[in-house]
């Protein structure tokens, strides 16, 4: 044990604790605290790289876009998917999040890239149309299939459930508020959704009844 | 059936502010004579586990609050090899929201505060201790002081107090005016610096000025901070030690859930206050704030804040993002530091032979980069300051002052570097 001079203190360690000044030549062996890694650094550091590539990606096709064709924004072709593939990256790949939330990003994601590259061709509306509401089923069938396969992870996954039920009728939305004229595609979402609840409350009632009361309390 | 739980008055706050930067995570450690044997301790817990099933909880998502649900899955013990206090990974803990960590001879439990609160996790760690050592098969007779895991699991163990203690006095609470707060450069890590002495000497020290040893620790670090931070500063304001106290002793509950009450002990600091100024202020405040229809008002007003019909049905982002800002407005504001005493810790006599000393480390956050947390046992008085910021300078000057005023030798230890 030795005295800090300056702090008043005693320690056992090479250095004083308080201001640092080293108290002894000798290496001190402690047993009280473990050296520390930080593995989260290294997840956050790859993370920005891929952040930098996009930023990278995007503002050197803009710049390219504005000085050869300025009339023809064809920089939205290439935002989109680079957009996208960083939240893949990012998020989909590189996080520890729950696959459900993964699975509800990945929708609103793509949703969201196809409709900057509709409206950058031309805005036909193909993506609203067909492309979201088939997206929306595809993705609720995963759920479900998650859910069916593993039965036990079924309460983990019914919140996320809920939400691709209530993402199964913004299609009807898109059509009442005359973003989208293609009733067929909406409607078999809105059905598909419905069915799904059904489902849920005919064959899990009283867990889905325990569920609710839980997430709605108040 | 799943059991869930809502979350309590006071959890509530812990869970909505938490960040990177504000854990909400605190630990309480005991420093056994011995390394640690990993199997045993593993089997301690599951024992203990079993009867605490209050702790044995995950989060769930609501639209209106989230809340706690039965967690089946197994806590693995840790080898500690995280900073102090960090953020609770579910993912890292099976879902769980406290964590048991080994590292040498230290024992630690970290908990998440929207689970329980100082006290909460003391009986959860004296519990798991106990049966570390039944495990290595020493002979300890309970005498009551450690829960005993044959009982069954007690209904008031899980009860919310703040509600049932709730009463219906109509307050309005006076709007508390903002305290000095500490800045310096900021650092990812926690650093925990811990000072170990004899608790008979810091009571007869503290006795010598005739205040309690909180009164006496708080005012030498008010001292502390005014040297360091405010001597030769003109705009003099408030120092403000924010002292979490323990409702259990003012209101008979049994509950393992948060409920403690924080109180704001302060004095604007001038070139002629001397430290006897200071302890004669604080005690007086401490004792009439500490008192039972005091505390009571500040619980009523708190559970009122939660149970306004319009704050009820607001969905949850859009609360928590209020409360976020209430929180860094009036709590995080009002006060320069905290300093929680979880008092002597009492045990069965036999343990006491295994037992080195304890450590309670409070996280720091971003207005409050530097905290400090006190505990004692077996003649062995441990106060333990945790900073997210490079400067030791109020740390050192507390600790020199500490030895000036009371004359006790003082030893230190660290986790940055050796």
């Amino acid at each position: 044990m030795h005295r800090c001079r300056n702090c008043s203190v005693w320690t056992a360690q090479q250095h004083c604790p308080l201001c640092k000044r080293q108290l002894t030549e000798e290496k001190a062996s402690l047993d009280t605290y473990p050296p520390y890694h930080l593995d989260s650094k290294l997840r956050n550091l790859k993370q920005r790289v891929f952040l930098f590539i996009a930023i990278f990606i995007i503002s050197s096709s803009l710049l390219i876009n504005l000085l050869t064709t300025p009339n023809e924004l064809w920089v939205f072709y290439i935002v989109g998917p680079v957009l996208y593939a960083l939240l893949c990256i990012n998020h989909t790949i590189l996080s520890k999040a729950h696959a459900g939330s993964k699975i509800i990003f990945q929708v609103l994601a793509l949703s969201a890239m196809l409709i900057v590259i509709d409206v950058t061709a031309g805005a036909t509306r193909w993506s609203v149309h067909y492309v979201i509401p088939f997206l929306v089923i595809v993705a609720t069938l995963i759920v479900t299939i998650i859910i069916l396969r593993k039965p036990m992870k079924w309460r983990e996954y019914l919140g996320y459930m809920m939400t691709m039920i209530v993402l199964g009728f913004m299609p009807v939305l898109l059509f009442l508020s005359t973003l989208s004229y293609v009733l067929w595609p909406s409607a078999i979402t809105a059905l598909y959704a419905l069915l799904t609840f059904i489902g849920m409350v005919l064959f899990a009632n009283k867990t889905m009844k325990n569920e609710i009361v839980r997430r709605f309390h108040f | 059936m799943e059991q869930w739980y809502k979350i309590d008055n006071a959890g509530k706050i812990f869970h909505a502010v938490s960040d990177p930067a504000n854990s909400s995570v605190f630990r309480v450690a005991m420093i056994m004579k011995s390394p640690v044997e990993v199997d045993k301790l593993q089997r301690a817990l599951d024992n203990v586990m079993k009867r605490l099933p209050m702790f044995a909880v995950k989060l769930g998502k609501g639209i209106f609050w989230d809340f706690l649900v039965e967690n089946d899955k197994k806590l693995f013990v840790q080898k500690e090899h995280r900073f102090p206090c960090a953020p609770i990974d579910p993912i890292e803990t099976n879902g769980f929201l406290f964590r048991v960590l080994y590292y040498e001879k230290r024992i630690a439990v970290e908990f998440f505060h929207s689970v329980t609160d100082g006290t909460g996790a003391l009986e959860f760690l004296k519990a798991l201790v106990y049966h570390y050592l039944l495990e290595q098969h020493n002979q300890i007779e309970n005498d009551g002081s450690v829960l005993d895991i044959e009982d069954q699991p007690n209904t008031y163990e899980l009860d919310d107090s703040y509600f049932n203690y709730k009463s219906d006095h109509k307050v309005k609470k006076p709007r508390e005016g903002h305290a000095f707060q500490i800045k310096g450069t900021p650092i990812e890590e926690t650093i925990v610096v811990h000072g170990v002495m004899k608790s008979s000497d810091i009571r007869t020290a503290a006795k010598a000025h005739g205040v309690t040893i909180t009164a006496y620790i708080t005012a030498v670090l008010i001292v502390a901070i005014y040297y360091e931070k405010l001597l030769y500063r003109s705009r003099k304001e408030e120092i403000k030690i924010a002292i979490p106290v323990n409702l259990r002793k003012m209101f008979p509950s049994k509950s393992l859930r948060n409920f403690f009450a924080v109180v704001n002990v302060g004095i604007h600091v001038g070139e002629y206050t001397t430290l006897e100024g200071i302890l004669e202020e604080i005690s007086k405040q401490l004792q009439r704030k500490a008192e039972k229809e005091a505390l009571q008002l500040g619980l009523n007003h708190h559970v009122k804040l939660q149970t306004m019909l319009a704050a009820r049905f607001v969905p949850n982002f859009i609360k928590y993002y209020a409360l976020r800002y209430g929180y860094k407005s009036y709590g995080e504001r009002t006060k320069t530091m905290t300093l929680t005493n979880l008092g002597n810790v009492q045990l069965p006599e036999k343990m006491m032979p295994h037992i080195e000393h304890m450590e309670m480390v409070m996280y720091p956050t971003k207005k409050s980069p530097v905290n400090g947390g006190i505990c004692s046992i077996n003649d062995q008085f441990v106060i333990t300051f945790a900073r997210t910021i490079e400067e030791a300078d109020i740390i050192r000057t507390f600790f020199q002052e500490l030895t000036k005023t009371s004359g006790i030798d003082i030893e230190v230890y660290s986790n940055d570097g050796g």
